[in-house]
């Protein structure tokens, strides 16, 4: 198997407490892979420990062939593995073109001099820069939006706002935090598809948490179940639905709540 | 030698005794209404001048002038809540610079009715205690006194009743206690009022020892400060523990070093704590 | 029309901005139409204010509130008062040294103390500004104690000495707008962008790619070069300084000037400063009374123009910008 993401025994204590304990899993590459779990089973927790947003008690990852275990999550997100937030997913204050244009720095980077005082590497950067995100926006349907200020956006829109910048650093793998959450059965729909089209686009492998069942089923190859912070089922999506440990989770899940 | 050292503890627990009084209603603003406020020193000064103008000009006994300020204090903290910090209650940024002006503003008002020069007053009662070696003066011990019983009042109230029980629900957790009907829109006016009627009663209370000026406010601002840091933002106990804990340590360090080492230590024991441990030595972890 | 867009590259200087850098320089030239030294020497105030709280803003920039300013503005005053006093060095010297000593300890300490943020930097950096005035009060033989250092050579450019009120005013303002022409290149380059981005959502920027300790501290190493710079221009204009020349008070009146200006808008501090830094200077006779209108004119703005009074405009101008 071709896989761009490599969890190995990934742990992680708060105080005494597991969040998440030696969980290990792949990903493939051009696959969309899906990450789901009732409420509290660690999966925003796992997010976190592969982007470097937290560090990890123990475990690896390994992306593309390399390590990334303890690195800041600027330098995960150089190397191509980028991700989107549950809440608070755009730079509220400035515009759609400069929320995107902000991811897209990462590509298009300046010295503090050029930064300052411009010059023809400046202007190449900035228009560089800029066609990246007339494209980033097109794919993802803001192009009508691009001068709104994204605090104004509605909800939906805000969601795909949050894509669209992962998107402009150019990962190859993009890590999806419950990106249908609050959206209506219509716009779920649409998202669907706005993500089958950005795979095939950008030549994307995306990891994806979410609750949305539906959705998880219809668009994932390959499904991590996590229950209380571990891995309890691991497979294709008609495997992972006929799960007797995985239907168990759900209803006790179900019953408790 | 062990004599001075037990004078130091003496002169270190009235210390720490202000300070707490001082402290407390710093950390309640901030643990009832999110508020750092930089104006909590202003009150100490006014509680100074309300009780001088109940006992100079208005001839109340000592005990009385107290209870006037008091009174005073939390209505005009009820005030401060209404129309200076509730606008800014979502932005604690907003209301911590907002306090900056409001201390401007009631320190210059002061200076102005009243004049920069420090006035006298008339004190209470003279002479001192001896226990042995040690020497305690009256107004001291008299001051200690009212301020532990003061301190211990403002527990009961806190631990035995109604409102004391909806403010520390609300210390706890602001969202679960306007679930259980605690009434936002009363309990903070009244926390703020209180905490600054601790810290004005405070005032009264030192003003024989160290008279009344419009620029008394600025030290016992920074020791509240200081405790609360220590403490823990929003943390009474821990507060209580810090309190005690700076009286004692500027004490001894004056005593056996200089006033200015003590600053020093305890301003940079103050940074030490916020990098490693923001929340205090007792403090809840911030998110 | 995506085209156009992508042309918008460079930043260029549009109507608006041509309009208010009219309005500086009228604005700039009122203490020549008096020809009052008085007048001379409220517009070297004002520059000098501007100046801090263009450090301030910078720092403000990522989302930082700074209540130290004031003792980087005296580490830069003291390391140039020392230079040029003790070693005998010129000012020409001095100057940078200040900015430079001012912004390696903001270096230094900035790692960790930025990984607090809100009220919490706040705080510390307010503890910080009393620990700098403590300790150099316990120097005396280096800050000169709390009587001071007195009698501080006047400003000396390669061997001409600024002793007129208007030369100091010229010299101050060439170092108003270098400063503020620093503010707008940052403001429209990449770094602008990177600092915007850490103000308004730090988690997304360092998940999109910038290093937000590193931006963070590089605009707090930015703001209090600048607060440094200015402080060593103060002091020999001034002729005296103190440990308490630098304490609470002048951290929070560059608070005030920033906020009454506009916490983010480039134009803020220059606009604060204008507003708020003759108001001493002209009521000398009643203090108390300016002290008051300054609280109330913080807590009305902070109230009813959250983005401060350069806010409005700046906010049209965007609007505008984005049209275009």
């Amino acid at each position: 198997m071709n896989s761009i993401l490599n969890v190995e025994g990934l742990s992680k204590r708060f105080g005494g407490l597991a969040a998440l304990s030696d969980v290990s899993f792949e990903v493939e590459r051009g696959h969309i892979s899906g990450i789901i779990g009732p409420n509290g089973a660690g999966k925003t927790t796992c997010f976190n420990l592969i982007t470097g947003t937290l560090s990890a008690t123990s475990g690896k990852v390994v992306f593309d062939g390399r390590e990334i275990t303890g690195l800041p999550p600027h330098q995960v997100v150089e190397r191509g593995l980028a991700r989107t937030f549950q809440a608070a997913t755009t730079f509220p204050k400035a515009t759609v073109r400069e929320n995107i244009l902000r991811g897209a720095l990462l590509r298009h980077p300046l010295g503090l001099g050029s930064s300052l005082f411009g010059g023809a590497a400046a202007r190449e950067a900035e228009a560089a820069g800029h066609a990246s995100v007339e494209e980033v926006m097109r794919a993802v349907g803001l192009t009508e939006h691009a001068d709104q200020i994204a605090g104004t956006l509605a909800y939906g829109h805000q969601k795909r706002l949050g894509v669209a910048i992962g998107l402009a650093t150019r990962p190859s793998l993009l890590l999806l935090d419950e990106p249908a959450a609050g959206l209506n059965p219509e716009e779920v729909d649409r998202f669907g598809a706005i993500l089958q089209d950005l795979k095939r686009d950008f030549n994307l492998t995306i990891l994806i948490v979410e609750h949305h069942m539906r959705l998880i089923m219809k668009l994932c190859d390959h499904i991590v179940v996590l229950d209380h912070g571990e891995k309890i089922a691991d497979g294709q999506p008609e495997d992972v639905r006929n799960d007797q440990k995985v239907i168990e989770a759900y209803l006790g899940a179900e019953h408790v709540e | 030698m062990s004599f001075l050292i037990a004078q130091s503890i003496i002169n270190g627990v009235i210390l720490g005794t202000l300070y707490l009084m001082m402290a407390i209603g710093f950390t309640l603003a901030f643990g009832v209404m999110r508020i750092v406020n930089f104006a909590h020193g202003e009150f100490y000064m006014i509680g100074a001048f309300l009780t001088l103008i109940g006992v100079k000009w208005l001839g109340l006994p000592f005990p009385a002038a107290l209870v006037v300020t008091v009174v005073m204090a939390i209505l005009l903290g009820g005030l401060v809540e209404r129309f200076v910090f509730r606008p800014f209650r979502a932005d604690e940024l907003s209301g911590m610079i907002a306090s900056l002006g409001l201390a401007m503003i009631l320190q210059h008002m002061a200076l102005i009715i009243f004049g920069p020069d420090p006035q006298s007053f008339p004190s209470l009662v003279s002479g001192v205690y001896r226990l042995g070696d040690l020497i305690v003066p009256k107004s001291r011990a008299l001051t200690l006194g009212a301020g532990v019983v003061i301190l211990l009042a403002f527990y009961g109230f806190l631990m035995h009743t109604r409102m004391g029980r909806a403010l520390r629900a609300l210390v706890q957790d602001q969202e679960v206690a306007s679930i259980y009907g605690v009434r936002l829109e009363i309990m903070y006016p009244l926390g703020l009022g209180l905490g600054v009627a601790l810290a004005a009663v405070a005032g009264g209370l030192m003003a024989p020892l160290f008279g009344v000026s419009p620029f008394i406010g600025g030290t016992p601002l920074l020791k509240a400060f200081i405790v609360v840091i220590l403490g823990g933002l929003g943390s009474i106990p821990g507060a209580a523990l810090a309190a005690i804990l700076l009286g004692l340590i500027e004490s001894l360090t004056s005593s056996f070093v200089s006033a200015s080492a003590a600053d020093i230590v305890t301003f940079a024991l103050v940074v030490v704590v916020l990098l490693v441990r923001p929340s205090g030595l007792m403090g809840r972890a911030e998110a | 029309m995506s085209a156009a867009v992508s042309k918008k590259t460079v930043p260029t200087v549009g109507a608006s901005t041509f309009v208010y850098l009219v309005i500086a320089a009228l604005i700039a030239s009122v203490p020549w139409f008096t020809g009052n030294v008085f007048y001379f020497h409220v517009g070297i105030m004002v520059c000098l204010a501007a100046m801090a709280t263009s450090g301030l803003a910078v720092i403000a920039w990522v989302g930082q509130l700074s209540l130290a300013h004031a003792a980087f503005v005296g580490l830069g005053a003291y390391t140039s008062v020392l230079l040029v006093t003790r070693l005998g060095l010129p000012f020409v010297v001095g100057l940078p040294a200040g900015a430079l000593v001012a912004g390696a300890v903001a270096y230094l300490i900035g790692k960790p103390l930025l990984r607090l943020r809100g009220v919490y930097f706040v705080l510390i950096t307010f503890a910080l500004n009393e620990l700098f005035r403590l300790v150099m009060l316990e120097f005396p033989g280096v800050s000169g104690g709390s009587s001071g250092i007195a009698g501080v050579p006047k400003i000396e450019l390669f061997g001409l000495v600024l002793a007129e009120q208007s030369q100091v005013y010229v010299f101050t303002l060439a170092c108003l707008v270098a400063v503020t022409a620093l503010l707008y290149l940052i403001r429209n380059g990449q770094l602008g962008r990177r600092f915007a981005a850490v103000e308004e959502n730090p988690a997304l920027a360092e998940s999109s790619g910038t290093p937000t300790a590193r931006t963070q501290n590089l605009a707090f190493v930015i703001g209090s070069s600048i607060a440094g710079f200015t402080g060593a221009i103060m002091a020999h204009y001034i002729g005296f300084i103190s440990p308490e020349t630098f304490g609470f008070q002048l951290s929070v009146s560059y608070v005030i000037i920033l906020v009454t200006g506009g916490r983010l808008a480039l134009w803020g501090p220059l606009v604060g400063a204008i507003f708020l830094t003759p108001l001493p200077e002209f009521l000398r006779g009643a203090l108390e009374y300016q002290h008051i209108i300054y609280g109330v004119i913080l807590i009305a703005v902070l109230r009813f123009l959250p983005q401060g009074l350069a806010g409005l405009s700046g906010q049209l101008t965007r609007l505008k910008g984005d049209r275009s």
